[in-house]
Formats: C-alpha cells, structure tokens, sequence
C-alpha cells in the first residue's frame, strides 16, 4: 500500500505542472510542492531520528502542507498545535508528546518561548529548508504513526489521538469515493488544517490532485463568500456556524457559486438551517451532510444529497469500509430506532491515544470505537444523532474538554469549585459556560475570565459565568452539568 | 445621545475590558490585527458591530465587513470616520 506522500509523488511525476494549494498571492504546483517537501523533509531527518515527533504550530498556509508533509517524507510523527495557542496550551501538548523539534515561525513568539524552556531545538520555518537530500525516497511506511491531533490537553488526561498512515489513507479513499472527488476539482478550505476536518479536507484533495485554495478567516465572510466566486472552486467546507455566517451575513444567497459540493460536519446542523442553506445553493450543487471524529481520522457516515429531504435531521449512512452498530447500557447491540450510544469499526478508527493506554482501553475496545455520541439507526440504516454520552463542548468549528478550564479555574484561592459546560449558542452551536463556587464578586468574575483569557485559546474562554451556592450533583456525588447547562441564568 | 467620550477611548476600553480582560493599557496596540492575534473571533466581530450601529449609529453592509475596516482600532476608527463623511 502507498502513503499519502507517496500517491503526492507520483501526481507530481505525472501532473508536475498542475496546480496543488494556492494560499492568498501565491500558488504551488505539486512538481514544486513535493520538492520543498523533499528538501524539507530532508533537513528534518538529518536532526531527529525516524518515529520521533515533531510539534507543528503553523497557520494554514503553503509552508504547513510542505512541513506536514516534510515530516511524513522524514518518517517522524507531526503534532500540528492551534498557531493561535497559548504558552500554555502549546506546553501541555510538548510536555506529553516529547517532541523532537518545535517547526514554527520566531514570530510566533509562544512556541518559541516553550522551546526555550524546555530545552527543545526550534526550527525556524521561514530560514529552514534548502538542505541536501539525506534520503532518497520517503521514510513514512504504510503502518507508521503519521500523525497525534490532541483533543483534549489536560495535564491529567491528556488524549492525542495517533492517526497511522493506514488511517489516513482508509479514510481518505472513502471520502474520495462519496464526493466523487477528481483531479478537476478545487476547494476553498476555510477549516483550520491543524484539526481533523480540515487535514481531511486538505488530504483528500491532495490525493486526487485536486486544488486547494486556502480561504480567510469565517470572520470576515464576506470575503470567503467572494473568494468562491474568484477561484471559482467547485467545492466548500464548514461547520453549522460557517454555513450560518454564509448565508446569514454575505450576499452568498442573492448569487450563488457555481460549486459542485458543499460538505458539512463538526457537529450537527439543524433542520432549519439545513433547509436555508440548501435552498441559498445553486441548483447544481449538491449539499453533503457528514458526521464523524478526530478518532475515526475524521468521516464516519455520509448522508446522500438525494436523500436530505426525506432524510433531513439525520447524519447518514456508513461511508465506504465503516460499520455502524448502537449498543445498549448493557453492551448489546440494540435494535432499530433504540437509542444508545454509536459505535464505528473501520480502518480508519484510531491506533490508540498517545502515551494513554487507559483512555485508549475504555474507546476502542475489540475495534469498536465508543464516540460517545448517543444515536438510533432508522429502518434503511440512517443514523440519527441524540445527544453526547461525554461532556465535550462542540463550539463553531473546535470541540473543547470543561476538564481542562476547570483544572485551570480550580487553581485560584478564592474559587472553591467549578464546573465547565457547554451552552446552547444559535451562532457556534454551544459555547462555553462556567459555573463558579466560592468568594463571589464582580473582580474575582474578571480575574477568572482574565487568567483563561491569558491561559486558553479563544474559543475555550468561557462566554458565560454564574455564580452559585453549590452545584447539582447527583446522590453518589457527580456533577449534574445538564441540570447547569439548561439553568444558566447571567451572561459574563 | 452624542458619545462625550473619545472614539478611540470607547473602542480600546470595550477590546481591553471585554475581550482582553484586562486593565493594562499596553496589552492592546491600535494597530494590533484582531484576527492575527486571536483577539476576537466570528461572534466577537459580530459584537463589535452590534457595538458600532449602537454607539456610533453606523449601519455596517455585508460587504462592509472586510478587516480593512474592522480588523483593528485604528481600521475601526477610520471606518467610523468614513461612515461620518459619507452620512
């Protein structure tokens, strides 16, 4: 079996003229591409030795493919980090991952902090590269680790999620297969590459040699809206709040792109969204909702475009080489239109979470992955999504651990408890709430939103903040946080 | 109500106080991109311009929403300016 870079050498040999990522002024052809990769690459293995990890925290950009996929031609493991962490943030996941190198820019004055202080050589993207060939072909092997995306960065439950090439490519190939991808088509990305939709997103176009266009920020739709009419991409991806920002606040809907496919995951979207959204597409294109997680690469079901009508509300049917089952409370397979938790059992599922064979243990057992989503299988076998079994935070395109804004929060004298939960938003789909025990005042309030503010990227910074007497808890003494998520009562 | 309060004032106390949790003054420079330095998100942007049409009576068009006008202190100030004239 090929790797990834493998299948991008060969579309290079064959095609190395066509066009593979075009980042704002610049483009790439994959002639071009997999030389910088190659030299890239290159300078890594002479620094660090095959199987090692190397931490990247870059921004989607032309460099991060090349540096990706530098690491995969070097036989290392990439760890790509949020470019918009935190010190600390970046130092949970370099004091777990123990990487051999930090890749990022000396601009990004965070990483280059972290590496100091640990002791941990610092490539400078921008000076790096340019180095002989110290191997002649591609390091990677079908069954190596090619990648840890962290989900979750408490000190004390750290979950690395190590995708293998193997992964990676089982993946890929079925997405390929559903979306019907080719070497004609071209996709604005807008999703960070660093997290799972994005990287699948970025790989799979890659692997039929495809363009991938890299979009701004949702934060100014209005230009994403016209950077699909610009590149004239025949695809587009996002998340529920993407797909609101577009139609909600750009003139996408008065004239729409002429795309081929639009896709959709990173949480579900709801009905009425879904039929505005559909509605504000051209007639020739076709809405893909999808549904998946970091553990499972990133896909598990697809529902057919030709079937979102009749259909509408659910998350689809197992994509290409996955098995669905739901399982009951008393680990048997229910049966249709029951509710239990969703189980998924493909290549594509996880090697194991980093350095954590206990969290690994209870995810994946016998192959089956556990998400922790709740579901039902209709009568075709169309997966409906009921809730979440773990309290992860979907917000926009992120999914944030309460654990580790608590474990933060916890730390201060004049807090006594915390808890962490996630709240319905209309825009982001929930966003983060924390609800606080202890010496209440206004300045303490602001002293906790400062110090996540200084600690957390922005989507963990909780938007809500209450004080209360106690918490709910239930008799043997757990938190009771859907009883606090539906009582929020003060905005922060 | 006319604002007594200088523009740039009012814009670097709501980034300072409600977005950067904080009093220190330096944390925050006019010309520091909101985007680039993870100051503001989609929702954050979305309420500096509830903000502008509330405070400055400014009516921000879809395809005003471009970080040449919003993207910073100084944009946004200038922006406001421009909206001004225009009015």
């Amino acid at each position: 079996m090929k790797t990834l870079l493998e299948r991008l050498t060969q579309i290079a040999q064959e095609s190395p003229e066509r066009i593979a990522v075009v980042d704002k002024d610049h483009s790439i052809s994959y002639g071009e591409l997999v030389g910088e990769i190659q030299a890239f690459g290159a300078a890594l293995s002479n620094r660090c030795p095959k199987g090692a990890t190397v931490t990247l925290v870059i921004e989607n950009s032309i460099r991060y493919v090349v540096a990706l996929y530098g690491c995969w031609y070097a036989g290392v493991v990439a760890v790509p980090t949020d470019p918009h962490s935190r010190e600390r943030e970046i130092e949970q996941v370099v004091v777990h991952s123990k990487p051999a190198l930090i890749v990022s820019s000396a601009r990004k004055s965070n990483a280059l902090a972290v590496a100091e202080r640990h002791g941990i050589p610092f490539v400078d993207f921008e000076l790096a590269g340019g180095e002989k060939s110290a191997c002649a072909e591609s390091e990677a092997r079908y069954l190596d680790d090619a990648l840890i995306i962290y989900t979750s960065g408490t000190s004390g439950n750290p979950k690395g999620v190590v995708l293998t090439h193997a992964n990676l490519l089982a993946n890929i190939e079925s997405i390929v297969e559903y979306l019907e991808l080719t070497s004609e088509d071209s996709v604005l990305d807008v999703l960070p590459f660093h997290y799972s939709y994005g990287n699948s997103v970025l790989n799979t176009h890659l692997f039929v040699g495809a363009k991938v266009v890299i979009g701004s920020s949702m934060m100014y739709p209005q230009q994403v809206t016209d950077e699909l009419r610009r590149h004239k991409v025949t695809g587009f991806s996002g998340v529920p709040t993407t797909m609101s920002l577009l139609v909600d606040r750009t003139d996408f809907a008065s004239d729409p792109p002429p795309l081929r496919y639009i896709t959709q995951a990173g949480g579900g979207m709801s009905k009425d969204l879904t039929i505005r959204l559909r509605e504000s597409l051209a007639e020739t294109t076709k809405l893909f909702v999808m549904y998946g997680q970091t553990e499972a690469t990133a896909r598990l079901t697809w529902l057919p475009p030709e079937r979102l009508d009749e259909k509408l509300g659910s998350a689809g049917i197992p994509i290409p080489g996955v098995t669905l089952r739901i399982e009951g409370k008393d680990g048997r397979t229910v049966g249709t239109g029951q509710v239990g938790e969703v189980l998924a059992l493909g290549d594509n599922i996880m090697s194991r979470y980093w350095g954590n064979p206990e969290a690994t243990e209870s995810t994946v057992v016998d192959g089956w992955l556990h998400t922790g989503d709740l579901g039902y299988l209709d009568m075709d076998g169309y997966l409906f999504i009921q809730g979440r079994a773990s309290e992860m935070v979907k917000t926009g395109a992120y999914r944030v651990s309460p654990n580790e804004i608590e474990e933060l929060v916890a730390g201060l004298d004049f807090i006594d408890e915390v808890a962490v939960c996630g709240v319905d938003d209309e825009l982001l789909g929930q966003v983060v709430a924390a609800f606080l025990v202890g010496d209440e005042s206004p300045a303490h309030a602001r002293e906790v939103l400062s110090l996540c503010r200084r600690s957390l990227s922005l989507h963990k910074v909780p938007r809500y903040i209450e004080w209360r007497k106690r918490l709910p808890k239930t008799a043997s003494g757990k938190l009771k946080k859907h009883v606090l998520a539906a009582s929020r009562e003060i905005r922060a | 109500m006319q604002d007594t309060i200088e523009p740039r004032t009012t814009l670097r106390t709501l980034i300072l106080e409600d977005y950067l949790f904080t009093d220190d003054d330096t944390a925050l420079i006019d010309d520091m991109s909101f985007l680039d330095e993870g100051i503001l998100d989609s929702m954050g942007i979305l309420e500096i311009i509830m903000f502008l049409e509330e405070r400055f009576q400014v009516t921000v068009a879809e395809d005003e929403m471009v970080p040449q006008n919003l993207d910073s202190i100084n944009n946004l100030l200038a922006y406001i300016e421009r909206k001004k004239k225009a009015a």
